[in-house]
């Protein structure tokens, strides 16, 4: 007798039954926490048998099994590697799921993806979760095929649009992480990585931020506890958002930055004086050059600290971040600080070319302010920088 | 023969161990219960308010007396300071919870209830216990297991296995139904919700696979519900002081439990000054809960697919663990396996009857000789390496030990050094499924010197390891010297060392319980010192006399006195908790 008969101590057979039978009688003798490298052998022959009898290989005239004894390792091998030929070929395994489906017509699911190009196509809807909340409405969400079909569509049209944008730059128009989170958690897409990455005609760089979704919900899950029953939670970085003395409505931004750009010069100006007093810089160079130049030099390590921000920023509750939402590194930071010097350089340099009137100055603040405005107090040199800065507390619900 | 007293001696303890019972211990996010096996049956265990279930609440009281269960439930509310729940949901972390300016970790909280839970055992035994099966989610990792297995040491038990929580339940049910064939067990309690792929046949309870959500549990439906009242009455929760905020949840959790009753659910709170009135409908609650709902199927479909079995073999699903009494919730899983789930089980008791069967079979008890089980490890255990594409870059998961492989499960697996004259190598262990290590859980790391010699000269195999409580061995074996390192991991997080264990240990042994026979006079202060916050007016004020009375006659100490004005305040406690929602 060969494996695995002879560890199960059966003669060949196409009885799954006399399988089960003779695994259950040698497992008693074979207990896994008494001996696990008998068990494991063990284990591995029920697997091999079990195997050999649903693929009808089980009962074989005598030639093919010497063959099949002799070819042993390989037929193990191949049972070993099936999982993963499955997973490799999602395709295939779409062709035949089709079938079935096919037969009872699938729920018509048209009108969310209408919904949902709406969504993307808005300004400023796309941000809020709430908005999104239509799919999970449906009542079809909870059968298989439909939710796997329009998981799909979703899918591709948010990897379309993250494209789009990304060529674009237009940053403010791409999804937020909370939102992809939110769809992830419908239609799991992250559990499907791999099934994504070769099913379609996906690359790895674009599937890349379902990684990050996978941390989210722990995050999130571990953050809220701590409330109930009230006892204290110490968490190591337990953050407080910054003094915020405004309630981050999107509207005041371009002002409060505005605000907080003074109150830095102001706080220049208060080291820089007494400099000047010692050392007379004012007699080589004109204070809004040292100012303005201090910031540059000083605004990115504070940016790239925990604060987020330069010290006016965290006086009045904001953050510079990058266009994930995250801290900036200092690299980042500086290259922010460089658009903008080399933004205030050109301007310099056209008004020592012309010099520019007062009416034109008037005429420039206004289509700044414009600007601004249609911008949602986004700067010209955030979105060169790829950057962004926002209220520590995010607005909306 | 030699027959010295020495080896009588010997013979005679070690009969006495054999003979000492296990115990079987589910240590619940919400609640604990805990049995034995005897005479061939599973038996649950009272405590000592003559309970089954213990609630997994700590408390800490003035001095250094601890509280544990009903006592401490009825305190959330009137000493937020110094109670606390849910803390298994930080298991295996390194965060601590403070209560009365003392900090506790997880652990250490845990330790408290298995203690507790010990001493109900020893007074229903009348013997010392010493062993313990402790049931964990399947879906714990490694470091939640050696957390959950510290805290019985702590307790002072030492625990014998670690069992899944959805393989007890099953264990309980096959041997009590004696039904053979394929079924699902969805267990969802307070914080997590596991699922396993089971079959029974002949005496054998064989896990197929197991998946799950650690972060998916009754508790999160309560906090969505929480959420939802405070974004539509306009409240933030920083305004609530921490007794509103408590008794909003608790207010919530008794509109979750009975969303389905056919009385109206209004709720009147005061909330940051404010009156609030708020009816609870059945659409509410849905549109609250939906999003939860849909992250119930991603772990189904998984053990499925792990265990390669189609939907239509499924013979039955077994629903566990009291957050699957929730009628949407069982309407959206027999949905989804379409067929009506059964409730044959008590969801509340069934894993802690499912961990005295293991006593039992761990104890060889002689009324389960023909019941064997076996189990898989839930996640997949890899290392560390460099690029297998060659760009020398390191963070790539190697995978040792996949998924739902049965356990106990041993792999090698020979790797190399990848730099010249290479002195050392960190073997990372990491578990989890990314092809990354960075996105996969961190469970510890090994160092290990090699001789120097060109890359790739010396080779070096790791060992992983599963054993049966699903807990990792790790032996990196250099081939050239021949060095052995066996399973030490160190650096891993939230486990403790030998030192903090003792420390632990020390610290908490100077913490007490209360005597036993005066907690029925403790536990009927706490309750009415509950009911004193939630009333107001004339009722509040007779209340108010009655617990002061009871105190005095307490401190009077006189046995008679006691039973009678224990009596009188349990009548009216029992009238008036039987309160408004009836
Ligand atoms: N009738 C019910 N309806 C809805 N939820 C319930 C009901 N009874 C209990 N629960 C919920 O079940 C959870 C506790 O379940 P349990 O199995 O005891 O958890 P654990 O095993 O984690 O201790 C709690 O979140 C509780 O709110
Ligand atoms: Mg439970």
């Amino acid at each position: 007798m060969t494996a695995p008969w002879s560890v199960l101590e059966i003669a060949p057979t196409d009885d799954k039954r006399e399988v089960k039978r003779a695994y259950a009688r040698k497992l008693k003798q074979t207990r896994p926490d008494e001996d696990s490298v008998a068990f494991q052998q063990l284990h591995e022959a029920y697997k091999f048998a079990c195997y050999l009898v649903e693929n009808d290989l089980a009962i074989q005239d005598d030639t093919e099994d010497e063959a099949l004894s002799g070819a042993g390792p390989e037929v193990l091998e191949a049972l070993h590697s099936e999982p993963e030929e499955g997973v490799g070929d999602p395709q295939g395994q779409c062709q035949q799921d089709e079938t079935p489906a096919a037969t009872t017509a699938p729920p018509d699911f048209q009108y969310l993806l209408d919904h949902m190009d709406a969504l993307l196509a808005s300004k400023n809807d796309h941000y809020f979760v709430e908005n999104w909340k239509a799919f999970e409405q449906d009542e079809h969400l909870l059968t298989e095929d439909f939710r796997t079909s329009l998981g799909d569509a979703v899918f591709a049209r948010v990897i379309a649009h993250w494209k789009a944008c990304e060529e674009q730059r237009n940053e403010p128009a791409m999804l937020r992480s909370a939102v992809l989170h939110y769809l992830d958690s419908i239609f799991g897409w992250s559990n499907r990585y791999y099934d994504l990455l070769y099913g379609y005609d996906y690359s790895a760089e674009d599937l890349e931020f379902l990684n990050d979704l996978k941390d989210y919900v722990p995050q999130q899950a571990s953050k809220k506890f701590g409330v109930k029953g009230g006892a204290a939670l110490h968490i190591e970085e337990k953050r407080k958002t910054g003094a915020a003395l405004f309630d981050g409505e999107a509207e005041s931004l371009p002002f409060v930055r505005g605000l907080a750009f003074v109150a830095d010069v102001v706080l220049l100006a208060l080291i820089v004086y007494p400099l000047d007093l010692l050392f007379g810089l004012s007699a080589q160079y004109d204070w809004p050059t040292v100012i303005f130049t201090l910031y540059v030099v000083l605004a990115p390590p504070c940016e790239a600290s925990i604060w987020r921000a330069t010290p006016g920023k965290r006086l009045l509750g904001l953050q510079a971040l990058n266009k994930h939402r995250q801290r900036l590194s200092l690299t980042h930071a500086y290259l922010r600080a460089a658009v903008l010097w080399a933004m205030v350089g050109g301007v310099t340099y056209i008004d020592s070319l012309m010099p520019i009137d007062s009416l034109t100055v008037l005429f420039a603040v206004g289509v700044f302010g414009v600007y601004l405005q249609k911008s949602k107090g986004r700067f010209l040199n955030d979105a060169a920088s790829f950057s962004l800065v926002s209220f520590a507390r995010k607005p909306g619900p | 023969m030699d027959d010295s007293p020495g080896e009588d001696l010997k013979f005679f303890l070690k009969r006495r161990t054999d003979n000492m019972a296990i115990i079987g211990i589910d240590l619940g996010t919400t609640n604990s219960a805990c049995g034995v096996w005897q005479d061939g049956a599973a038996r649950l265990i009272e405590n000592r308010h003559g309970d089954l279930l213990t609630p997994s609440v700590v408390g800490l009281d003035g001095g250094k007396n601890i509280i544990v269960g009903k006592t401490a439930k009825h305190r959330l509310m009137t000493h937020p300071d110094a109670t606390v729940a849910v803390f298994k949901r930080l298991m295996g972390t390194k965060h601590e919870v403070e209560l009365n300016d003392r900090r506790f970790s997880a652990t250490e909280l845990s330790a408290f209830v298995l203690k507790s839970l010990k001493e109900d055992a020893e007074t229903y035994l009348g013997e010392a216990v010493e062993e313990a099966i402790i049931s964990v989610p399947a879906y714990f990792n490694d470091n939640q297991r050696h957390a959950t297995k510290q805290a019985g040491e702590i307790a002072g038990l030492k625990v014998r296995r670690l069992i899944n929580e959805p393989t007890a339940a099953a264990l309980a049910y096959g041997l009590h139904e004696r039904k053979e064939g394929i079924f699902a067990v969805l267990d969802m309690g307070g914080g997590t919700f596991d699922v396993s792929v089971i079959e029974y046949f002949e005496g054998v309870m064989e896990v197929h696979a197991s998946a799950g959500d650690n972060y998916l549990g009754g508790e999160d439906f309560l906090e969505a519900l929480v959420s939802d009242f405070l974004a539509r009455n306009d409240l933030e929760r920083e305004q609530l002081t921490k007794q509103e905020l408590q008794q909003l949840f608790e207010s919530l959790e008794e509109v979750k439990c009975n969303i389905n009753a056919p009385w109206p659910k209004r709720l009147a709170l005061t909330l940051a000054g404010r009156e609030i009135e708020f009816e609870a409908s059945g659409e509410w609650f849905k549109t609250c809960v939906t999003p939860l709902l849909l992250r119930v199927r991603n772990p189904i479909e998984q053990a499925l697919r792990d265990a390669r079995i189609p939907l239509a073999e499924i013979e039955e699903v077994l629903l566990v663990g009291g957050a699957t009494r929730m009628a949407i919730f069982r309407n959206a899983v027999g949905k989804l396996f379409g067929r009506i789930p059964s409730s044959h089980l008590d969801p509340d008791l069934a894993i802690a009857m499912g961990a005295a069967v293991q006593a039992g079979l761990k104890a060889k008890d002689r009324t389960l000789d023909d019941v064997v089980l076996t189990d898989v490890c839930p996640y997949t255990l890899g290392t560390e390496v460099v690029d297998p594409g060659g760009s020398g870059r390191a963070g790539y998961f190697l995978p040792i030990i996949e998924r739902n492989s049965v356990v106990p499960a041993s792999r090698v697996e020979t790797l190399q050094t990848v730099e010249n004259n290479q002195k050392q190598l960190q073997v990372n262990v990491y578990q989890g499924e990314h092809r990354l290590v960075e996105k996969n859980v961190f469970l510890g790391a090994i160092d290990v010197k090699v001789p120097p010699n060109k890359a790739g000269e010396e080779t070096f195999d790791l060992r992983f390891s599963y054993d049966m409580n699903g807990l990792l061995e790790v032996d990196v074996k250099v081939n050239s010297t021949g060095t052995l390192i066996n399973h030490v991991i160190e650096q891993s997080p939230g486990t403790l060392s030998a030192g903090e264990l003792e420390r632990s240990k020390e610290r908490l042994a100077a913490l007490k319980f209360h005597p036993r026979e005066q907690e029925e006079n403790r536990e009927l202060l706490s309750r009415g010192e509950h009911l004193y916050s939630l009333y107001l007016g004339n009722e509040r004020t007779m209340l108010g006399e009655l617990l002061a009375n009871f105190e005095r006659v307490l401190d009077a100490q006189n046995a008679t006195e006691i039973t009678k004005a224990r009596q009188q305040l349990k009548e009216l406690l029992d009238a008036m908790e039987a309160g408004p929602l009836q």
